[in-house]
């Protein structure tokens, strides 16, 4: 068979692998050869490989002979170092072939993008302007970017919305449609555009594998023009992002793995920040070991930065943090608005010295409670929303200055003075319920508060299982059983029907209870009672035990072992035998699970962590040495 | 830290301001790709053994004496 035959069947069939493969072994026995370079660079260009393609280019601009494919082989050449994001070079191209008559419109129009990628949006408007003289329908839609980066998305989606009326179907249009409704926050409309790019890309592109990494079937696919074109992977993006933003994190991390599936060498920036995001909850480590990555290579979304710091002191590592913002102490004041910026400050302040914060803090309170008044007066709804999630992190920083030092007390007035304000919302209700709480004494208006908090949600489940565990406990002191078993059930029927109804979906709410409770009777010094709701929190073993649980099972188990060391009490012989039943069921069960918590730390994997069944061998050897 | 068994105490919740997902900005409209150029690669890329058999083939023994 002939080469022009083969070649272009691999063309045909976007083989484009092969055929560099290919291409390349031709180049090394007729270099210099006009067609083997072009078509190499073509199929360089195909893969997303653009300085390799701009490469070839350049070769074949200086081998030409004829001016106007010269001239044609440096577009390419230009226009492919702006792919490959090499921006000065590509503009430094575009002015040795400055004015060209044939090439003129397609010159404004590379230096309009390049402008534009710059953030030089002024020189982008003027190079966009030498161009719309020729009629070209691409000029609206960089208009439409120009404005979207200058934030006037309303105008931008206008103008989108009359290039899709002008020129059909374009998956990156609809895209850019969606995104404007999305910065607007017109989820809904957002979410139309994207329902129909995607499905838009499973009948025309199933070789793309929408949806295949959610189902678990593992293929994989290549970044390629093909790709690009269809928007796919912008969409899905965009969906998690309107998901996340809703809450929805159950649909967000979907969209994530429904997007076309890829290996992770060829993630893009923007893909792996989402994923990051999504699994901070479940991986904090791999979390924050990609947030930093993308920070590191300095290409990834401006986002990363900002979400990296926040991260960091919300899982208490207030040095790495403090040394993120002192490595990149230059474009912090870009990163981060200066709001965010002084919170940062102030709760990493707290480590080293509480007053200094504290007076920080009060102060960025008193600014925040001066702006609530004045909007109260005006009855602006939606800014006051806004400014309530500013203030909430302030005053709860403020007021965990007091509750680490337990000085519950404190706490409460902190609290109780910004009643007026935040009165309704339920982690300032969930505060003010835990203080009353620790107080020791008051339980019955604790109890309230929590109270408040189930009538509220829509399903029991929604409450957090603290929340439950502690008003059953106000329950329990305030002998009022008989609503705290109420409750239980309520509880344990809610778990039932959801193990039916959903049975991936894991809770530990009865667990939870159990556990608090527990603890309650052993720190009462009632063993007996105590140790049997603990060992009953965690059955089946096989399903309950987390690091988290855990951790409240060893601090019972310890404190029964100290006592009867110390011979103040004394437990009936089959206690302590369902003890040592249970710790060698944790023992069998234990063997992958941490015994203390991933906080993102331990990202090595060196040392290997403790585990749950490590532990439970040492509490069962003490347990052994009790009874000799 | 050592102390007697309490209560457990419940995680103070403290909110914090809202990370941001990220999102691809809308695609600026640049250059069209670069077109596939068509060659005829079986006159370029024969090998030079090859295009010499091609050569000699179109030879015939009269062309022998001039050859040489």
């Amino acid at each position: 068979m002939g080469y022009t035959r083969v070649v272009y069947e691999l063309f045909r069939d976007s083989r484009y692998e092969e055929a560099v493969g290919f291409l390349g072994d031709q180049l090394q026995t007729n270099p210099g050869s006009r067609p083997a370079l072009s078509l190499l660079a073509y199929a360089h260009y195909r893969l997303q490989d653009y300085v390799n393609a701009a490469n070839c280019y350049e070769q074949l601009a200086m081998l030409s002979i004829d001016e106007k494919t010269a001239n044609q082989y440096r577009l390419h050449y230009a226009n492919s170092l702006y792919q490959a994001s090499l921006f000065d070079e590509a503009y430094k191209v575009t002015l040795q072939m400055a004015d060209l008559t044939d090439f003129k419109l397609s010159l404004h129009k590379l230096r309009a993008a390049i402008e534009y990628s710059r953030d030089d949006l002024s020189s982008a408007s003027k190079e966009l302007q030498a161009a719309e003289d020729q009629g070209d329908p691409d000029v609206q839609v960089n208009h439409a970017c120009i404005l979207f980066k200058e934030n006037k998305f309303e105008d931008a989606k206008k103008k989108l919305q009359s290039a899709m009326q002008a020129q059909g179907y374009s998956a990156q249009l609809y895209y850019a449609a969606a995104l404007c409704c999305y910065k607007l926050k017109q989820y809904p409309q957002a979410l139309k555009h994207i329902a129909d790019i995607i499905e838009r890309g499973i009948r025309e592109h199933p070789e793309l594998s929408v949806g295949m990494a959610t189902e678990g079937i593992e293929v994989h696919v290549r970044n390629s023009a093909v790709l690009r074109d269809t928007a796919l992977i912008e969409a899905f993006n965009l969906k998690a992002a309107i998901e996340f933003e809703l809450k929805n994190l159950s649909a967000a991390k979907e969209a994530l793995t429904d997007m076309p599936p890829r290996a992770q060498q060829d993630i893009d920036a923007v893909s792996l920040h989402n994923q990051a995001l999504i699994q901070v909850e479940s991986a904090p480590s791999s979390s924050f070991d990609k947030l930093h990555f993308l920070v590191e290579q300095g290409t990834g979304p401006q986002e990363a930065f900002a979400n990296l710091v926040l991260l960091y002191c919300r899982f208490e590592h207030y040095d790495l943090a403090a040394d993120l913002l002192a490595e990149h102490a230059d474009i912090v004041h870009l990163m981060l608005s200066s709001h965010v910026q002084s919170f940062l400050e102030a709760v990493i302040a707290c480590q080293t010295s509480p007053d200094e914060a504290y007076q920080k803090l009060d102060e960025m309170a008193h600014r925040h409670t001066e702006v609530f008044r004045r909007l109260k007066k005006s009855s602006a709804d939606a800014e006051y929303e806004e400014e309530l999630k500013k203030y909430m992190p302030v005053l709860m920083a403020q007021a965990k200055i007091h509750w680490e030092l337990e000085n519950y007390v404190q706490v409460e007035k902190l609290c109780k003075k910004s009643l007026e304000f935040c009165g309704e919302q339920e982690s300032w209700k969930t505060n003010v319920a835990h203080v009353l709480f620790m107080q020791g004494d008051r339980f019955k208006e604790a109890s309230s508060f929590y109270e408040s908090l189930l009538k509220n949600a829509p399903n029991i489940l929604d409450v957090p299982a603290v929340v439950l565990a502690n008003l059953c406990v106000c329950y329990i002191m305030t002998s009022r059983n008989e609503e705290a078993e109420e409750l239980m059930r309520r509880i344990e029927q809610a778990e039932e029907q959801l193990a039916y109804t959903k049975p991936e979906d894991k809770v530990y709410h009865l667990c939870i209870v159990n556990l608090v409770i527990g603890t309650l009777y052993c720190a009462k010094g009632n063993y007996d009672f105590g140790v049997s709701r603990i060992i009953k929190s965690i059955e089946p073993v096989s399903k309950k035990l987390s690091p988290d649980t855990w951790f409240y099972v060893k601090r019972c188990f310890l404190s029964l072992i100290e006592n009867l060391t110390k011979k103040v009490i004394v437990v009936r012989d089959a206690v302590v035998h369902d003890c040592r039943v249970f710790l060698s069921q944790c023992e069998i069960f234990g063997g992958d699970i941490r015994a203390s918590v991933d906080d993102g730390r331990n990202t090595s994997g060196l040392i290997p962590a403790a585990t749950v069944t490590s532990e439970a061998r040492l509490l069962l050897a003490l347990f052994a040495l009790i009874n000799e | 830290k050592h102390e007697p068994l309490g209560l457990i105490r419940p995680h103070f919740e403290s909110p914090f301001p809202p990370l941001t997902p990220a999102v691809f900005p809308p695609q600026f409209r640049a250059l069209k790709d670069p077109g596939l150029e068509l060659f005829d690669l079986d006159e370029e890329f024969s090998s030079q053994m090859e295009r010499l058999a091609q050569l000699t083939n179109k030879c015939t023994d009269e062309d022998l004496e001039y050859f040489i």
